[in-house]
């Protein structure tokens, strides 16, 4: 499996593919809340995630908040211990 | 005449309901007069400039906003008999029940499930150096199951104050008018509780839905435990997005809205004042 910091990077891209108005993504940029990340992204999103991790994620109301930064899929999903 | 199934305001002749569509008389207009000078004179104290709408908004201006794909089901749409049949179907006279599909031009136009679209859709392409606000109020239509009394119209009115601009000033707009709507409650003897809510989908299970119920954008404020009578909602950037609505530094504005549900109103108070207007209206003028 691949590292944490090559898994983010993957996240990166994936994300700056979608979006090419942008040249970088900050780790501690909210993706929910300036919708670099939106609604109709949202389960692709945990989908790719998923198949980085090759796990089910918890997607509930309370555990949410992993997704909204790269730094915090970063440690929440990718490093959860 | 049977007043056993009327609601009590509807029994005492202050208003009259049918299908879903409401006439109100002088008593009610009071009434949403009297609310109507409170919420205008927060919307006042912000600097939210008051405009008023066209009742109609173009189909495709609403498909921009994914309407059709979220709310299909709300949509009343507006449209013209057919100049052909004119002459031979309806000119000639005769009752007319209901026309027909076939006799109807294409649906170009929608009646406004909201009274806020419009507001993105007249600020499209500006660019703004400052929080922008806007007060409007609109007569709404939405496409129901069933109707139930002043709680659930298909035509109702909807007061809004929408604020544009830099995240920070949206969340800091709705947060000001969750205290105003709480204070204001308090003070006119309304006991409401609040809730985060989701719009109401089409498809409640979609990616849209199940982000919103995820990441809670809306707050609703509620009577007796269950019918919203106001909702403070966040948009994020999605409208800035969308009709290329910028700050001076190109970043695409937040936006957010607070909505009142007129008619709602108009029934917590009744509810609580005993069915009784002039009470209410002492309520309001405290």
């Amino acid at each position: 499996m691949s590292s944490a910091t090559e898994s983010i990077q993957a996240v990166k891209e994936w994300l700056l593919a979608k979006h090419p108005e942008l040249d970088d993504l900050e780790p501690n940029l909210d993706l929910i809340e300036n919708r670099v990340i939106d609604s109709l992204g949202f389960m692709d999103f945990v989908f790719f995630l998923e198949s980085l991790v090759e796990r089910e994620l918890d997607v509930e109301a309370g555990s949410v908040d992993a997704f909204r930064t790269l730094r915090s899929i970063e440690e929440k999903i990718f490093q959860p211990d | 005449m049977a007043t056993e199934s009327k609601a009590p305001g509807e029994a005492d002749g202050i208003y009259q309901i049918s299908g879903g569509l409401a006439t109100f008389g002088p008593e009610m207009l009071a009434i949403r007069e009297a609310l109507e000078q409170r919420i205008l004179a927060w919307a006042a104290e912000i600097g939210a400039r008051p405009m008023l709408f066209p009742p109609l908004i173009r189909a495709r201006d609403l498909s921009r906003f994914d309407y059709f794909l979220n709310f299909p089901h709300l949509a009343v749409v507006a449209s013209r008999i057919r100049s052909e049949v004119l002459a031979e179907r309806y000119a000639k006279g005769g009752d007319v029940d209901a026309i027909p599909p076939d006799d109807l031009s294409a649906g170009r136009y929608v009646l406004p499930s909201a009274a806020c679209y419009n507001v993105y859709l007249h600020l499209e392409g500006a660019v703004l150096d400052a929080p922008c606000y806007i007060t409007t109020v609109a007569t709404c239509f939405r496409n129901e199951n069933a109707y139930d009394e002043l709680q659930r119209l298909w035509s109702f009115s909807m007061r809004e104050i929408v604020c544009l601009g830099p995240a920070e000033a949206v969340k800091e707009h709705l947060r000001s008018f969750k205290e105003r709507i709480s204070s204001f409650a308090a003070e006119i003897g309304l006991s409401l509780g609040t809730q985060f809510a989701t719009d109401p989908f089409y498809q409640p299970q979609s990616s849209t839905a199940r982000m919103q119920k995820l990441f809670p954008q809306k707050e609703e404020f509620v009577y007796g435990g269950e019918l919203a009578i106001a909702s403070l909602n966040f948009h994020r950037n999605f409208f800035g997005e969308r009709c290329n609505i910028c700050m001076t530094d190109g970043a695409p504005v937040f936006s957010g809205c607070v909505a009142f549900g007129l008619e709602r109103w108009f029934h917590a108070l009744l509810d609580r004042y005993q069915h009784n207007p002039e009470r209410v209206l002492e309520a309001l003028a405290l």
